[in-house]
């Protein structure tokens, strides 16, 4: 015996003697010693449990009876080595349950646990050890080798885990332990880069019974072995052997684990492919195995292998190879998306172009694709979606170039591509902004004709602003055709866009730091045209914080326009505010001061010639008044006082007469005046006039301020006792007497318009609102007060909410194309009145009509969303109607959005209202991510000074 | 020396409190309430018992011990502060407003009284005075990370100022120790925004 025996036997002994004197002392405190080993197993292995009620053991006390047995039996008892081997598992699920708790308590007696768990193990050996020794050729002996593998496994000792292993392989080939005997023996071969017996052994896994839980396993990591060997071919064999077996279900539907095996197997067979030799190798192989599932999953792992070793073209020419060799594949699109993004991300650009081009060809609506294939509805939208994103990339790629080269090749690709989106994807032309974009390269090409069709189809719906770049690009390119226009007939064309745009932008853009110029503009052209009401109505569109030289040169255009009519009093407003404004560079102050003058000079003739003395005595006296240096002032009291004297008025010539030598005291008519006033006294012969009331001074008085005083004060005693018919005549007297006389004409109509309300006639109260926005538009800024803004403001809000009323009633029902037409005109009519309303600054109002306006925008979005569908379509159709409806309404949102934070820039300036708190509610709903946020707090605060 | 003691023993004290558990026992509140000491650490105690409370949402039990601090200690600027938070909390703004005052009568430069000023002006629409009141907050106390983020939402929302906006919320997430990524998802979307416009 040689030592290590000895202390083996030691070893074995030392702990069965304290043993068997441990067990001899229980012995005589138990009464009746376990007869069987069922007997003493009840908590333990159910195949030797006990049918007798016993009640269950503790491991501990069953490890015990099993020592006492051992002591007592014979070496030929056939039990015993059942016993051993028992025993030794009790030992380890006690070592095991040490280890646990030890796990559990993260004890501080870490270093006595691990001992006593050592222990355990050296326990199980050592028994096991002893029972092969002694009982080699006893039933059961493999499940002892394999728990000894086990045990040494435990301690770390994996050489002789592996002996025992390869003793159960080579000894026990039935053996319920042998595959996974043989695995493990693999792994190790493996684990310690022994590829070739790692591959024997895995091979006998694979081809020990079928249906083992190691044979997948085996088939990677034997693909993997053969690999390190550099049998490329071999390990491909392998690996997609495993992915056979494995049977998954469709790569497109695999999620977690499943997914993540998936895409392992493949990287391993891209991997092998790619060491595999040429690219025409792989293929061979690859073609020579038709019976192999996944074939694009492979071509598609070797191509995302080269590309992560950075060999795009292989990686992209693979793919190629793909979709040439198997056309009729379900992936071809797809490979075909994913060779564009490869050359992508490689940078090539000529091939990812050239790609694209190829995909458009291949996959536009138009192509036998679509014909040829029977694909769902899903792929179908997928690739739909793809190309239209490609086609605009292109577009947009060849309009750069366009911009940096002005290459005409780079113009017609721009334009080509372009067009195939207007062709194939008109319904989101708007979305994307494409009419826009190539009106944007149309224009940069000098094509201005083309560029207006598409800039008019982004700018505008029906007459209604949507996009406002564009509309001032139909404004600056019309002005262009026209300047440029030979032929009369088509200049006329050009002129009546660029008014009628000019118009638009100038009414829904009253304070855009532009509007002023393109109105002056365009009104301008038309003046010069002889469009004069066109004229007119485009300087009305300037707001009153404009640029004050723009503004004067509307105001000039203006008064000629008015002039040209025939309409002088309106063109005397015009050049009145334009003297009382600072001096002028545009046009001498002189000039405008002689064109007042003949305005007014004008107005006396027209009422003389239809009869109207009074009226023509006041005009003719007016000028010298108005502008006393005027040339035409002396000729105008000449004809006042003639014709005062020709109608007996004698004591009015009389005073014009004083007050002509006193004004003119050297002019050449002043013989004349004198002979006149001689006649004037000898047929006088009046008294002093009388006059009481106040209604009769007003008609009767000769003086101006006090007729004007006069009226006034009856109009408002009629008012305050409630004499509404008297009252409106007077103040309809006054505000057809007294034009010129602002403030008080403007309060006049104003209280016209309310009185009307009160005895239920709108429509003459909405009359004489619009009578007094039409005469606010001929005041110049210099002489508004604020009442007088208050009073037109108020007036359009009136006005506007009119409009406002009759457009929330149109419903949009079918048919819809006659519905919404009606509809917008509604909406275009009432956001014209509201701008009205804001454009003069008063609070009160410019917050309640932005905010309409946005209600306005956002309400025709709703009714727009919500109208009536049409009837008959089907599922697919309807949803392709929604969406077409949701890009429809998707500008009139953003237009309200844009209007409701309109409004929310006042509180800049020192504004808030309830209107501005409804814009800002409304904001919370449309924009939710911005509007709803809160302010925040702290949630203590932890100072206490 | 006896503030400066007050303040070390307030700044252990927040330390301790931010390591205990929501459901730990605490005296109760009546009874220190009742027996109000001068005694400094007493006090610091008891405040920070108040704090917990705050802390914990138990604002009844909070009101009790800062309505004894208001009492026997009136010269301090905090418990008026934590008071007015309370009011703020069950939406009682008129009195918020009055307690806040009152702390900033015991203390003009107390930031966080700002905050919370400007905090009911913004709720009621005073939008100027809230935004004075925020920035007063921030003058007083430059790392007031809350102050700037409701300046950041003033400017953004109601003054429709991107720059000054984008330059407060920045501030805002320098300041923070917690991440705010609905607040750095915001901060990224208002730059490309004002990239947009200036391109």
């Amino acid at each position: 015996m040689t030592a290590a025996q000895n202390d083996l036997s030691m070893a074995l002994k030392t702990p069965l003697y304290i043993l068997l004197l441990l067990l001899l002392l229980a012995a005589c405190s138990t009464p009746q010693p376990p007869r069987t080993l069922g007997d003493i197993d009840i908590t333990g292995n159910h195949q030797h449990r006990s049918i007798t009620s016993s009640a269950p053991r503790s491991n501990e006390e069953i490890r015990q009876a099993y020592a006492r047995y051992l002591s007592q039996s014979g070496k030929s008892d056939r039990s015993r080595a059942t016993a051993i081997n028992r025993l030794a598992e009790l030992e380890f699920e006690l070592g095991s349950k040490i280890a646990h708790e030890n796990d559990l308590l993260n004890s501080s007696n870490d270093e006595k646990i691990d001992i006593a768990y050592i222990n355990r193990l050296n326990k199980m050996i050592e028994l096991i050890t002893y029972s092969l020794a002694e009982y080699p050729n006893v039933q059961g002996n493999d499940k002892l080798l394999y728990n000894l593998a086990n045990a040494y496994e435990q301690k770390g000792d994996s050489k002789k885990s592996v002996a025992a292993l390869d003793e159960i392989v080579r000894e026990y080939p039935d053996s319920q332990y042998y595959i996974e005997s043989q695995f493990r023996v693999a792994e190790d071969y493996y684990s310690s880069r022994d590829y070739i017996s790692a591959e024997d052994a895995y091979t006998n896994v694979i081809f020990s019974k079928s249906g083992n839980k190691f044979i997948e396993k085996s088939l990677l990591k034997r693909g993997w072995a053969r690999f390190k060997l550099n049998y490329y071919q071999e390990a491909a064999d392998d690996f997609l052997e495993a992915v056979t077996y494995h049977s998954f279900t469709d790569p497109d539907e695999l999620k977690g684990i499943e997914k993540d095996i998936f895409d392992e197997y493949f990287r391993a067979i891209g991997l092998s492919f790619s060491y595999m030799g040429s690219l025409n190798e792989v293929y061979q192989y690859i073609d020579n195995r038709s019976e192999l599932k996944y074939i694009y999953q492979i071509y598609k792992s070797i191509s995302d292998l080269y590309f992560k070793q950075n060999r795009y073209s292989d990686s992209a020419e693979t793919l190629i190879y793909f979709t040439k060799k198997y056309p009729d594949s379900r992936h071809i699109p797809e490979s075909h998306e994913k060779i564009i993004d490869i050359w992508r991300q490689a940078g090539f650009l000529t091939k990812y172009y050239a790609s694209i081009d190829s995909f458009y060809s291949a996959y536009n609506p138009k192509s036998r694709y679509w014909a040829t294939k029977n694909v769902d509805l899903k792929k179908q939208r997928e690739i739909d979606h793809s190309l239209k994103e490609y086609t605009l990339l292109m577009a947009v790629h060849f309009h750069r170039n366009y911009q940096t080269m002005k290459k005409k090749l780079a113009f017609s690709n721009a334009e080509k591509w372009y067009q195939r989106y207007l062709t194939h994807y008109s319904q989101h032309s708007q979305k994307d902004s494409i009419h826009f974009l190539y009106a944007e390269l149309l224009s940069e090409h000098n094509s201005d004709e083309a560029a207006l069709y598409h800039y008019e189809i982004a700018a505008y719906d029906a007459g209604i602003i949507l996009d406002k770049d564009a509309a001032y690009s139909t404004i600056f390119i019309t002005s262009r055709l026209y300047l440029s226009e030979q032929q009369s007939d088509q200049k006329s064309k050009w002129l009546n866009k660029h008014i009628k745009y000019a118009t638009l932008y100038g009414q829904l853009y009253p304070h855009d730091e532009q509007s002023p110029s393109i109105v002056t503009h365009a009104a301008e052209l038309a003046f010069n045209a002889q469009m004069y009401s066109e004229a007119i109505e485009l300087t009305g569109l300037i707001s009153s914080d404009a640029d004050s030289l723009i503004s004067k040169n509307a105001r000039i255009i203006r008064g000629q326009s008015y002039m040209a009519l025939k309409q002088y009093a309106r063109a005397e407003n015009i050049y009145n505010s334009l003297l009382d404004s600072a001096s002028a560079t545009y046009i001498t102050q002189y000039q405008i001061a002689d064109k007042l003058a003949f305005s007014i000079y004008r107005q006396g003739v027209a009422e003389k010639n239809s009869g109207d003395i009074l009226h023509a005595i006041q005009h003719f006296r007016r000028i010298p008044q108005v502008v006393p240096d005027s040339s035409i002032a002396p000729a105008g009291m000449d004809e006042a006082a003639t014709l005062s004297i020709n109608n007996e008025m004698w004591e009015d010539a009389i005073k014009i007469i004083k007050e002509y030598q006193v004004r003119y005291p050297h002019h050449d008519l002043n013989q004349d005046m004198s002979k006149k006033l001689s006649l004037a006294y000898l047929r006088s012969g009046q008294d002093i006039a009388a006059a009481q009331e106040y209604e009769k001074i007003s008609k009767s008085g000769k003086d101006l301020e006090i007729k004007i005083a006069a009226l006034w004060k009856a109009a408002e005693l009629y008012e305050s006792n409630n004499e509404t018919l008297l009252a409106i005549n007077a103040y309809l007297e006054f505000a057809d007497t007294y034009p010129t006389h602002y403030s008080q004409h403007m309060e006049a109509m104003y209280r016209i318009a309310a009185l009307y309300d009160t005895i239920n006639t709108p429509d003459s109260a909405n009359l004489w609102r619009h009578r007094i926005l039409s005469v606010d538009k001929d005041i110049g800024k210099e002489r508004k007060t604020e009442r007088m803004n208050f009073i037109a403001s108020s007036s359009a809000l009136v006005l506007a909410n009119n409009e406002y009323k009759a457009y929330k009633q149109l419903k949009l029902i079918l048919p819809l194309k006659e519905s919404l037409k009606r509809k917008k005109m509604s909406l275009q009519k009432a956001v014209k009145l509201f701008g009205q309303a804001s454009v003069y600054g008063v609070a009160e109002t410019t917050t309640e009509a932005t905010h309409s306006i946005a209600e306005i925008y956002n309400a025709f979005s709703q009714a727009l969303l919500y109208s009536e569908r049409p009837l008959g379509l089907n599922d697919d159709e309807l949803e392709q109607y929604e969406i077409l409806l949701e890009d429809q309404a998707f500008p009139f949102e953003e237009k309200a959005i844009e209007f409701f934070e309109v409004n929310l820039s006042y509180i800049k300036d020192g504004f808030y209202d309830s209107w501005i708190q409804k814009s800002r509610h409304q904001l919370m709903i449309l924009f939710p991510a911005k509007y709803q946020r809160q302010a925040k707090t702290d949630t203590y605060i932890n100072v206490l000074h | 020396m006896y503030y400066t003691r007050i303040f070390f023993i307030l700044g252990l004290l927040s330390l301790a409190a931010c390591s205990q558990h929501k459901g730990q026992e605490y005296a109760e509140d009546s009874t220190y309430a009742e027996n109000f000491t001068h005694d400094p650490e007493t006090e610091i105690n008891l405040y920070q018992q108040a704090i917990m409370h705050l802390r914990d949402n138990d604002l009844d039990k909070a009101e009790i011990i800062l309505l004894a601090f208001t009492e026997h200690r009136p010269d301090l600027a905090g418990p008026w502060a934590n008071l007015g938070l309370i009011k703020i909390k069950t939406n009682d703004l008129d009195e918020a407003k009055k307690l806040l005052n009152v702390a900033l009568e015991k203390n003009p430069n107390m930031a966080q009284a700002f905050n919370l000023l400007g905090f009911i002006d913004n709720k009621r629409g005073n939008l100027q005075q809230a935004k004075q009141h925020y920035t007063q907050a921030i003058q007083h106390k430059s790392d007031y990370a809350v102050a700037h983020y409701n300046l950041a939402l003033l400017y953004d929302i109601y003054f429709q100022e991107t720059k000054k906006a984008i330059e407060h919320y920045q501030r805002y997430l320098e300041l923070i120790t917690h991440s705010d990524q609905e607040t750095i998802d915001w901060l990224n979307e208002l730059k490309s925004s004002l990239q947009r416009k200036s391109s």
